[in-house]
């Protein structure tokens, strides 16, 4: 065995030294693709502009969400819940199809990762230097290797949680405010509360987020089925697996074509062994494909020994993209997206909420009327300011008193109007009834209706006799 | 850490993200993590929906006529939430984790 380890390791040490970046295979490339991709996203997107405002803000102080040219109000609630509906079948759609590809490429908890190890090794190192400066003593290079590390993560979990914190305030009245030190208790709460997390999460929690503290780790396998694309060991052509020599025939030798190099297993980021088949833990990284396909290549042997497959192709059977699961979450998706944008395009832009007054049910008026006193919380999503006409209709001759004042609503503003309304005591029932406000624009072309009770007392009070 | 073993040749040759935390966590980690992050997300959704539909500048009335910024109430909110779903985490994980314990026992 030992000769075995010194064969291979001979004849590794023939090989001329690679550069990471040249030896890093497609997988790694498209994970880097992908990282750039998001979290260039991220980082640039608070910057953009669309008609003279920040283009995407969630505005919390004033309780608005802008995203592009769209408004949403608080009273949108159902796009943003129907949003994350859709944002949630996608992924069992995409787990179906592929896999944890949302965890190998996609999820934030991965992306920052990824950036914060490749700080770390920018800072300390590669794998094996790393292990040797960890046990080595604070030397001066020690020191100045970890406090380099550290200002790195500090600064972009800082920039990370500043970021964060401006898609939920002007983040260039935010820079400001940071640069002269006025910011909020809040904001800065905020931005150290997400700095904080990224730097914990990404800089020493990383993968063990994965193992321990992911719900979706757990429930995944829920989605997958026999057709699913995972990362797999060919257990056919691998075993049995053995160090050997290169270039000696594994036929003859009686083995499979796994070298037996553990290189798999060292690349894992979650550190199982794939070979040991499926596993939870695996989030898909593909890096002991690209790892294994390195020494495949070195051996001459074909690429592949691990790979992106599927259950039934390992069993040498077809494998179906279309197929019931697949098709109903598709169907799911396409109709859930159509209902979606056609229910935001015909959304109500003019929004009115009914409160009664508090302090009394009614008012009986000295001729006899009888009053219901409400506060018409009135919102118009529109540009433009219009004038408005209240009325209410469920019983006969209803009035409604809203002062002498002309109302007038702004464009994407809140308009409280106070409205007495005014019925005479026999075309009322006992006890309350149902009406509808009528908030129209003059022109009549928008309304917005709300139903509310009209309350009157509940015995008929007998008259004169 | 994967220390170097008998496979450190390959350390150079081929790059390797070894970004494996140090030992896998203790049990009471776990549950610590667990307890923490799932009551995290429920607070996280559960703010969401609060104030979707509660204004924290409208609730002056039910503060005792404290009146609070919107920032300060969604700070506010969120952790009441954090806190309060940490809580049933805590207790579900104690009840489960001391049930199975008897149960060992038992047998």
């Amino acid at each position: 065995m030992d000769e075995a380890v010194d064969d291979v390791q001979s004849l590794y040490e023939k090989q001329t030294k690679i550069h990471a970046r040249e030896v890093k295979g497609l997988f790694n490339k498209l994970r880097d693709a992908s990282t750039g991709v998001l979290l260039g996203v991220y980082y640039l997107l608070p910057w953009l502009r669309w008609d003279e405002r920040q283009a995407v803000l969630f505005d919390l102080p004033a309780r608005k969400f802008y995203i592009f040219g769209l408004t949403f109000w608080p009273q949108d609630f159902v796009f943003l819940s129907w949003l994350l509906i859709i944002a949630a079948l996608l992924l069992f759609f995409v787990t179906a199809l592929a896999g944890r590809v949302w965890c190998g490429y996609a999820c934030p908890q991965t992306i920052w990762t990824k950036v914060f190890v490749w700080m770390e090794r920018l800072a300390e190192g590669r794998f094996a230097r790393r292990i040797k400066l960890d046990r080595g003593p604070w030397t001066a290079e020690k020191i100045l290797r970890k406090t380099t590390k550290q200002l790195l993560w500090i600064g972009f979990a800082l920039w990370t949680g500043f970021t964060f914190v401006g898609y939920f305030n002007p983040i260039q009245e935010l820079t400001v405010s940071f640069a002269r030190l006025e910011l909020g208790g809040w904001q800065w709460f905020w931005i150290g509360f997400y700095s904080l997390a990224t730097y914990g999460n990404a800089g020493y929690l990383r993968e063990q987020v994965c193992k321990y503290m992911c719900p979706y780790a757990r429930f995944q396998s829920a989605m997958f089925d026999a057709d699913t694309l995972i990362v797999s060991y060919d257990v056919q052509r691998g075993e049995p697996r053995g160090r050997r020599q290169r270039g000696r025939d594994p036929v003859k030798l009686g083995l499979g074509d796994c070298v037996d190099c553990n290189i798999c297993v060292q690349v894992c980021p979650t550190g199982i062994d794939i070979r040991e088949g499926l596993q939870y833990e695996c989030i898909t990284c593909a890096s002991c494909i690209d790892a294994c396909d390195e020494v495949m290549d070195k051996m001459n042997y074909p690429r592949g020994l691990i790979r992106y497959t599927t259950e039934n192709a390992l069993e040498e059977k077809p494998s179906r993209i279309a197929r019931p699961r697949t098709l109903v979450y598709a169907t799911l998706l396409v109709a859930l997206c159509i209902g979606f944008f056609v229910t935001l395009a015909n959304r109500p832009m003019l929004h009115v909420d009914v409160i009664r007054d508090r302090n009394a049910l009614y008012r009986e008026l000295v001729d006899g009327q009888i009053e219901n006193v409400y506060t018409l919380k009135i919102l118009n999503k529109y540009d433009l300011a219009y004038p408005l006409t209240i009325s209410a209709e469920g019983v006969d001759g209803l009035q409604v008193d809203t002062g002498d004042r002309e109302i007038q609503i702004d464009a994407g503003a809140v308009l409280n109007v106070v409205a007495r309304v005014r019925a005479q005591r026999d075309t009322l029932g006992p006890g309350s009834q149902q009406i509808r406000f009528r908030v129209e624009t003059v022109d009549r072309d928008k309304v917005a209706m709300q139903d509310t009770r009209f309350f009157a007392p509940i015995e008929r009070v007998q008259d004169d006799g | 850490m994967a220390a170097p073993d008998n496979n450190s040749q390959f350390d150079d040759d081929v790059e390797i993200e070894a970004t494996r935390a140090s030992k896998p966590w203790s049990r009471r980690a776990q549950l610590i993590a667990v307890v923490g992050w799932s009551s995290f997300l429920v607070a996280a959704v559960g703010t969401m929906l609060f104030f979707a539909f509660v204004d924290p500048v409208q609730m002056e009335d039910t503060m005792a006529g404290r009146s609070v910024s919107r920032m300060t109430g969604y700070g506010i909110g969120f952790f009441f939430f954090w806190l309060l779903s940490a809580g049933a985490a805590a207790v579900a994980v104690f009840m489960v984790q001391s049930g199975r314990q008897n149960d060992r026992d038992r047998r």
